[in-house]
C-alpha cells in the first residue's frame, strides 16, 4: 500500500512499512489530468492547497474551507470529489481531473461549451467545481433527468446566481450527446 | 427549458455570448489570488475575540516559535499608516476602525496580521497568538442598552434632505381607511464565493495590489493616502473579480497592513483571508426596522404616506441607505412624510449590499401596500394601478415609468386572475398555496467614466477603462457596443478593464456601469468614425475603396486611437479629475430634475405545508422595463440572479447576532444559508420594452440591481395569502408561521 | 509540537497497531469529509494521521448471523448502491438525503456515528434499526449498541485505541417490519436538520408490536425515545400516530435544554417551541410511512 507514498529521501531504517516519516517531505504520486506526477507535499496539506499553490493550477478555488461551497471541486478516480477535504496524501495512486485537463487539444469540453452557450456563467467563481459536478454526473449517466441535474449540482453554491442557466447548460449537453 | 435568452424586442440588443466566458469555463481567468508571484510570503491575519474593550495584553512568543514565521504585525507596527476617513460609495475606507488596537471597536477586529514562509504556518501562528483582554459589555443591535440612538436633532437635521409634502398626519387622521403596521429586516453578509484576498508587491518605490474590487481607482487613491505615499506610485490590477455585491467597493483594512508587511518584508505578500473573518473585515447588509402609516380612500387613492426607518450602525460612522428617498416616491401619495433614526452599537460598519437602500425599504414599502389592499378588500394589483402616477407628491415628474405594463405582463405570465383573494383558500392537499406580488424598483444612477479606444487598419478594436466586470456582464456588452458603434464583427473587439494603469472608471456600484461607461465609449467611437470620415475621398495612387484598409492608406497612418471623457449631464465639470482621484460622483436617481428609476413586477407562487410549515416557492415571474436593453442574455442573468436573491433574502438570509457579544454565530457558508440549485424551481424573466433618452446617452438604465428587491415583499404577501400569517419580520422561517 | 506524521496502512492489523502505539495522539481519517477540515484548519493536532479509508477489511458489504454488515470505510454512495442495505428504508432515505454528492462519495456512516453531532441524520436512522458497532483494537473487539455508543455532543464510548471496523443492522424476519426516516430543512440541500425522525414499525394484525423511534436535532445527541415507544406498543397505528404528536412536545421539551446549538442564539425560544411542535408530526409521519410500506408488502 505504500509504494504511492514515498519519502522524499528514505532514511536507512524505515521499521514500520506503512510509516512516512513528516520530518520529511511526503512525496505523493498520482496522475493529474492524464499525466502521471509525483510532488513533495506536507502530510496535513489539503489537496487544493497542492493544486493552488504547488502546482499552479488556479482553476481549482478555494471558498469556504469546510466543504459548503464546491468550488474546489475535482474529479477523484471518476467522481467529484470536495480538493478542500482531502489530503493530497490521500490521492496517492488515483487519478485527478482539474477544470484545467477538462479541454480536449483542438477544443473546449462540450460542457464548457454548454455554459457559454445559455449564459451560465457570469462572476465565473463557481463555474469550474459546476462544470467538473457535472462531467462526473453526465460520465456516470449520460441521460440525467432535471432532478438528477439539480441533485448533483446541489453541493455547489452559485451565488450570482444563476442556478437555472446552469441546469439549463447541464441538460443541453445531456440532449445533445444523444 | 428553451428560455436562455429573451428574444430581443424594441430597443433591445442581441444576447451574444458573454465575452468572458471562455476564461472562466476552462478555469484560465486569473483572478486576483490566481496571479502568480514569485516566492509570496503567506499572511494569516488574527481578529479579535471580542467585541468591545482593549487588549492588555498580546504575547507572540509562542506564535513566534513556529518553524517558518517571518513576522507579526500588531498595532505597535503600523502607527505609519495614516487614518483615512470613512465615506461610503468608495470615496473613503469602508470603516473608520483601522487601528489594530489596543482599543476593540467590534468582534472580529483585525489585530495582528502573521507572516510565514508557508500558508500553513502563518494560520498555526495565529492560532498561537495569546491575547488577554479587558472586556466590556457591548451593544449588539437594537434595543441594547448601551446602544446609542441618534438625538432628535441629528435625526431632524437628515430629515430636512429627505422627502416631504403636504400635512401627511393631517391627512392621515381624515382618511377613510388607514393602516399602521411595522416591519424588520436583518443583518446579512454578501458572501461573494470568492473572498477577501489581497497580494501586494513592490518594486522599488512601485507597489502593485492585485485585489479583488469594484473600484480599482478608488483603492488605489485610498491606499496612497493610508500609506502616505503618492498615488502614481501604485497599481491596482483587478481584471476578474468572484461576486462583490458592494463588499468590494471600499478599501477595508487589510490591504495597507499587507502592503506595508511586504514593504517589511522586502518579499511579495499574499492574504486569502478565511470565510469566517469575511464576515467582519469587511461590510454587510445592517439590520433595519421600519413604521409605515399609510391613509386612503375608499377607492384606494392614497393620501398619507409616513414613512420611518431605523438603522443600525457601527459606533463611529454613520453609515445609512436612507431609502425613504425611494419609498416616498414610488406611487402618487397625497401628502409625505418621512423620518430615518441611526442606532449606533459596536459593530463593524455596514456597507453596500446589492440594492442598498430598496432592499429593506420597498419591502417595507410593498409589505405595508399589500395590507393596505387587504383592508380596502381591494385586488393588489389594483390598488396599485389606482396610485400609479408620473409625478410624486412633491411634484417631481418621472423620466419614463413603465409599472403597470410590468404588472399587466407579470399579471398575465402568472395567471393572476385565477386567484381567490381570501387567505387560505387556495389549497392542494396538505399544501396551502398563496399567491402574491410587489413592485422591484431601482434608481438609475448616472456617473462619469473616461475611455480609451484603439481601432487598426485590420479592424481590430481595443477598449481599455478601468471600470469592472464583477459577473454583471460589463466585458460583453462593451465588445458589444464597440463592434456596433465603429461596424466590426465581434470578435475582433478586445476589451481590457479593472486596472488603474487604464482610463479611470466609475465604481461598479449602483447599477451604473453599463450607461456610464458605454457612454464614454460612445463618445470615443464617434470621435473615430469622425477621424475615418475626414480621410480624403483619394489620394494619388492610393486605393479609392471604403475598406478599413484603403481609408487608413489614404490618412496616412497606423491605427486610431481615442480618449474620451463622459460627464453626465448636469454633472460637475471636475467629474473625471475627481473619478482619477478616486471620487466617484454618482446623480440621477430621486436626486436630479426627474425621477429615473428601472420598475418591475414580481409574482410568486408558495406553497406552505400546512402541519409542518416547510414553505417551497415553486415559481416566480419578474416583468421589468430598464430603459435601452443592452443584451438580453446578460439582462436576464442579472435579473433571474437578482431575483433568486429575493427568495433567499425572504426565506434563508441573516446573519445572527450573539446578543451577550455582539458576535455573528453562523459565519459560515453552512449556517448562513443560501438557497442551493434544488430550491430553486421555476424563474420566468420577461423584458418590457422601454425608451428614456433622458436617463443618459444610451438610454440604459442599469438592472443588476433591481430583480432582489420587492420579491421579498412578494413571498411574505403569498406567504400571508395562503396562511392568513403575516410575517412582519425576515426571514420567514418555518418557526414563526405556526399561528 | 513534532511535526504529524501521516500513516496509510495497508490493512487493518497494521492499523490497529499504530493506533495503539499512538492512542490520544492519533487521529483516525476516514473519508474525511469532517475530520480533515479540522485537521487543516488547526483544529485538530495530532503526531499521527492514521488513514484507514483504503484498508480492505473495512470496505466491504456483506451479511451473516441475522444482521446486515457493513465495513467501516463503506461510503454513503456504497450503502446506496447496495440492495442489502437498501432494504432497510430508513437507511436510504436519511443516507439520500446526506450532504451532497460529493460528500457521499467520501463520507461513511461509521464516520458520521464516531462524529456524534446531534444532528447526523444516519444516527437516527441506525438507531431506530437498533444497529450496533462492532468497535476492532488491538486486544480484541466489542459490540456496542447505539444508544450507548454516543454518550455527549461530538463524544463516544471508543477507546482511543479502537475504531468502528463495522456496523451491524439486525434482520428482523418476516414480512411485517417496515423502516422510515424523514427529516425537515430550510433548505432543500445540504442543510443541517431542523428535525428528523426515524421509525421502525413491527405489526401484529393492525396493532403497533413493536416500534423503534429515534428522533434526530432535538438533543445534544439523537434520542432513542423509549418513552413513547412504550406508549405506542399495543395500539393500532392510527392511535399510534395521535398519540406520537401528544406526547412529543414534552419529550422535546425535557431535552431541547441540553441541545448546545441553541444556547446563544437569540432565536432559541421560538425555534425550540417549532420543534416541541413539529417534531410529533415528522415522527407520525415516519410511522405512517412505515405502515404504509407494510401494506405495500415492502420490506
Amino acid at each position: 500500500m505504500t509504494s504511492d507514498v514515498q519519502l522524499a529521501t528514505r532514511p536507512a531504517d524505515v521499521s514500520a512499512r506503512d510509516r512516512v516519516d513528516a520530518a520529511k517531505n511526503l512525496v505523493v504520486s498520482f496522475v493529474l489530468n492524464g499525466k502521471p506526477l509525483s510532488v513533495a507535499v506536507a502530510p496535513t496539506e489539503l489537496l487544493a492547497d497542492t493544486l493552488r499553490e504547488g502546482l499552479g493550477l488556479t482553476g481549482t478555488k478555494v471558498a469556504c474551507g469546510t466543504g459548503d461551497c464546491g468550488t474546489c471541486t475535482a474529479i477523484l478516480d471518476g467522481e467529484a470529489v470536495r480538493s478542500c477535504l482531502m489530503l493530497t496524501a490521500m490521492v496517492a495512486g488515483k487519478t485527478v481531473e482539474t477544470i484545467e485537463g477538462l479541454a480536449g487539444e483542438s477544443d473546449i469540453h462540450p460542457i464548457q461549451q454548454a455554459f457559454i452557450d445559455t449564459g451560465a456563467v457570469q462572476c465565473g467563481y463557481c463555474t469550474p467545481g459546476m462544470i467538473l459536478a457535472a462531467k462526473a454526473l453526465l460520465d456516470e449517466n449520460p441521460k440525467p433527468s432535471a432532478d438528477d441535474i439539480k441533485e448533483a449540482i446541489s453541493g455547489n453554491l452559485c451565488r450570482c446566481t444563476g442556478y437555472t442557466k446552469i441546469i439549463e447548460a447541464i441538460d443541453k449537453v445531456a440532449n445533445a450527446v444523444a | 427549458m428553451a428560455r436562455a435568452a429573451p428574444k430581443p424586442q424594441a430597443n433591445m440588443g442581441p444576447p451574444v455570448p458573454r465575452y468572458d466566458g471562455r476564461a472562466k469555463v476552462t478555469g484560465d481567468a486569473r483572478y486576483p489570488s490566481d496571479v502568480p508571484v514569485a516566492s509570496p510570503a503567506f499572511a494569516f491575519l488574527v481578529t479579535s475575540a471580542i467585541a468591545k474593550g482593549r487588549i492588555v495584553r498580546m504575547d507572540l512568543a509562542a506564535a513566534q516559535a513556529v518553524p517558518g514565521v517571518l513576522d507579526i504585525l500588531t498595532a505597535e507596527d503600523t502607527r505609519e499608516l495614516k487614518h483615512v476617513k470613512f465615506a461610503a460609495g468608495g470615496a473613503g475606507a469602508s470603516t473608520s476602525i483601522q487601528g489594530l488596537g489596543p482599543d476593540i471597536d467590534h468582534d472580529g477586529q483585525i489585530v495582528a496580521v502573521v507572516l510565514a514562509d508557508s500558508f500553513e504556518a502563518a494560520r498555526e501562528a495565529a492560532h498561537k497568538v495569546d491575547i488577554t483582554y479587558a472586556a466590556e459589555e457591548p451593544a449588539a443591535t437594537f434595543d441594547a442598552t448601551n446602544a446609542r440612538e441618534e438625538s432628535p436633532e441629528e435625526v431632524g437635521e437628515r430629515a430636512k434632505k429627505l422627502p416631504k409634502a403636504g400635512d401627511a398626519a393631517a391627512a392621515l387622521a381624515s382618511a377613510e381607511v388607514t393602516i399602521d403596521a411595522q416591519y424588520a429586516t436583518p443583518a446579512q453578509h454578501h458572501n461573494a464565493i470568492e473572498l477577501f484576498t489581497t497580494t501586494a508587491l513592490w518594486s522599488g518605490d512601485e507597489l502593485t495590489i492585485y485585489e479583488p474590487s469594484q473600484f480599482v481607482f478608488g483603492l488605489k487613491n485610498n491606499l496612497a493616502e493610508r500609506l502616505g505615499i503618492d498615488a502614481e506610485q501604485i497599481r491596482v490590477v483587478s481584471p476578474y473579480v468572484g461576486g462583490a455585491f458592494g463588499s468590494k467597493a471600499q478599501m477595508t483594512p487589510r490591504t495597507a497592513l499587507i502592503a506595508l508587511a511586504a514593504r517589511r518584508l522586502g518579499r511579495p505578500v499574499k492574504l486569502v483571508s478565511t470565510r469566517d473573518q469575511a464576515f467582519t473585515i469587511s461590510t454587510y447588509r445592517a439590520e433595519t426596522r421600519h413604521r409605515i402609516r399609510m391613509g386612503a380612500r375608499r377607492d384606494g387613492r392614497i393620501t398619507a404616506f409616513i414613512h420611518e426607518g431605523w438603522e443600525l450602525t457601527s459606533r463611529p460612522d454613520p453609515y445609512s441607505v436612507a431609502g425613504v428617498e425611494d419609498s416616498a416616491r414610488m406611487y402618487g401619495f397625497g401628502a409625505v412624510e418621512t423620518r430615518v433614526t441611526l442606532v449606533h452599537a459596536d459593530r463593524n460598519t455596514p456597507g453596500f449590499m446589492r440594492s442598498p437602500p430598496v432592499v429593506p425599504y420597498i419591502y417595507a414599502l410593498e409589505s405595508a401596500m399589500d395590507e393596505l389592499a387587504l383592508e380596502l378588500g381591494m385586488d393588489p394589483v389594483e390598488l396599485r394601478r389606482a396610485n400609479n402616477s408620473m409625478r410624486d407628491a412633491t411634484g417631481k415628474e418621472w423620466s419614463s415609468r413603465s409599472l403597470m405594463e410590468c404588472y399587466d405582463e407579470a399579471a398575465a405570465a402568472f395567471g393572476w386572475k385565477e386567484r381567490t383573494a381570501r387567505p387560505g383558500s387556495m389549497r392542494d392537499g396538505d399544501w396551502l398555496i398563496g399567491w402574491g406580488c410587489a413592485t422591484a424598483a431601482y434608481p438609475t444612477h448616472l456617473g462619469p467614466s473616461a475611455v480609451r479606444v484603439r481601432l487598426t487598419p485590420a479592424g481590430e478594436v481595443r477598449v481599455q477603462v478601468a471600470a469592472h466586470d464583477i459577473g454583471t456582464g460589463l466585458y460583453t456588452v462593451l465588445a458589444q457596443l464597440a463592434a456596433d458603434e465603429l461596424g466590426v464583427p465581434l470578435d475582433m473587439v478586445r476589451v481590457e478593464l479593472g486596472d488603474t494603469a487604464l482610463p479611470p472608471g466609475i465604481v461598479a456600484g449602483g447599477s451604473v456601469s453599463t450607461a456610464a461607461t458605454g457612454s464614454a465609449l460612445v463618445k470615443a467611437c464617434a470621435a473615430i468614425r469622425e477621424r475615418l470620415t475626414a480621410a480624403p475621398a483619394q489620394t494619388t495612387g492610393g486605393p479609392s475603396g471604403n475598406k478599413l484598409e484603403d481609408v487608413f492608406e489614404r490618412l496616412g497612418i497606423g491605427a486610431i486611437e481615442e480618449y474620451a471623457e463622459f460627464i453626465p449631464e448636469g454633472g460637475k465639470p471636475d467629474a473625471i479629475a475627481s473619478l482619477y482621484k478616486g471620487k466617484p460622483a454618482l446623480g440621477g436617481g430621486s436626486h436630479g430634475e426627474k425621477l429615473m428609476y428601472a420598475l418591475g413586477a414580481e409574482f410568486v407562487e408558495v406553497r406552505v405545508h400546512a402541519l409542518t410549515r416547510e414553505i417551497r416557492v415553486p415559481r416566480i415571474v419578474g416583468a421589468f422595463a430598464a430603459g435601452r436593453i443592452m443584451n438580453t442574455r446578460t439582462a436576464r442573468s442579472q435579473l433571474m440572479g437578482g431575483m433568486i436573491w429575493g427568495i433567499s433574502s425572504a426565506l434563508h438570509e441573516a446573519t445572527e447576532i450573539d446578543r451577550r457579544h455582539a458576535r455573528y454565530i453562523n459565519d459560515n457558508l453552512a449556517d448562513y444559508l443560501m438557497p442551493v440549485n434544488a430550491d430553486i424551481r421555476d424563474v420566468e424573466v420577461i423584458l418590457v420594452p422601454e425608451e428614456d433618452s433622458e436617463v443618459n446617452p444610451i438610454g440604459a438604465k442599469g438592472l443588476g440591481e433591481l430583480g432582489n428587491v420587492g420579491t421579498a415583499a412578494a413571498i411574505t404577501n403569498a406567504v400571508h395569502h395562503a396562511t392568513g400569517v403575516r410575517i412582519r419580520e425576515l426571514p420567514v422561517r418555518l418557526e414563526k408561521l405556526l399561528g | 509540537m513534532a511535526q504529524t506524521e501521516f500513516f496509510r496502512p495497508g490493512n487493518l492489523a497494521a492499523a490497529l497497531d499504530l493506533l495503539d502505539q499512538y492512542r490520544e495522539q492519533a487521529v483516525i481519517v476516514n473519508g474525511g469529509t469532517d475530520i480533515v477540515e479540522r485537521i487543516a484548519h488547526g483544529g485538530v493536532r495530532r503526531a499521527a494521521i492514521i488513514y484507514i479509508h483504503e484498508i480492505p477489511e473495512l470496505r466491504g458489504i456483506g451479511e451473516g448471523d441475522g444482521f446486515v454488515r457493513i465495513g467501516g470505510a463503506v461510503t454513503y454512495n456504497d450503502i446506496l448502491a447496495s440492495p442489502l442495505c437498501c432494504q432497510f428504508t430508513a437507511l436510504e432515505q436519511a443516507v439520500k438525503e446526506i450532504g451532497s454528492p460529493s460528500i457521499r462519495v467520501r463520507g461513511t456512516p461509521a464516520g458520521n456515528l464516531g462524529t456524534a453531532v446531534p444532528a447526523g441524520d444516519c444516527c437516527a436512522a441506525m438507531m431506530a434499526l437498533d444497529a450496533e458497532v462492532v468497535a476492532a483494537s488491538r486486544q480484541g473487539e466489542r459490540a456496542i449498541k447505539l444508544a450507548d455508543l454516543i454518550i455527549d455532543y461530538r463524544r463516544t464510548a471508543l477507546a482511543a485505541n479502537e475504531l468502528i471496523r463495522e456496523i451491524r443492522i439486525p434482520v428482523v424476519p418476516g414480512g411485517k417490519t417496515a423502516s422510515a426516516f424523514l427529516r425537515l430543512t430550510s433548505r432543500k440541500g445540504q442543510d443541517i436538520a431542523q428535525a428528523s425522525a426515524a421509525v421502525r414499525l413491527t405489526l401484529d394484525g393492525d396493532v403497533c408490536r413493536h416500534a423503534v423511534i429515534a428522533m434526530g436535532s432535538v438533543s445534544k445527541v439523537t434520542v432513542r425515545a423509549y418513552s413513547l415507544e412504550k406508549a405506542v406498543a399495543g395500539k393500532t397505528v392510527a392511535d399510534a400516530a395521535e398519540e406520537i404528536k401528544a406526547m412529543v412536545p414534552a419529550e422535546v421539551a425535557l431535552r431541547a435544554a441540553d441541545n448546545p446549538a441553541f444556547a446563544a442564539r437569540p432565536t432559541a425560544n421560538i425555534e425550540r417551541q417549532y420543534k416541541e411542535s413539529v417534531i410529533g408530526v415528522i415522527v407520525a409521519r415516519a410511522m405512517m410511512t412505515a405502515y404504509g410500506k407494510i401494506l405495500a408488502g415492502e420490506q
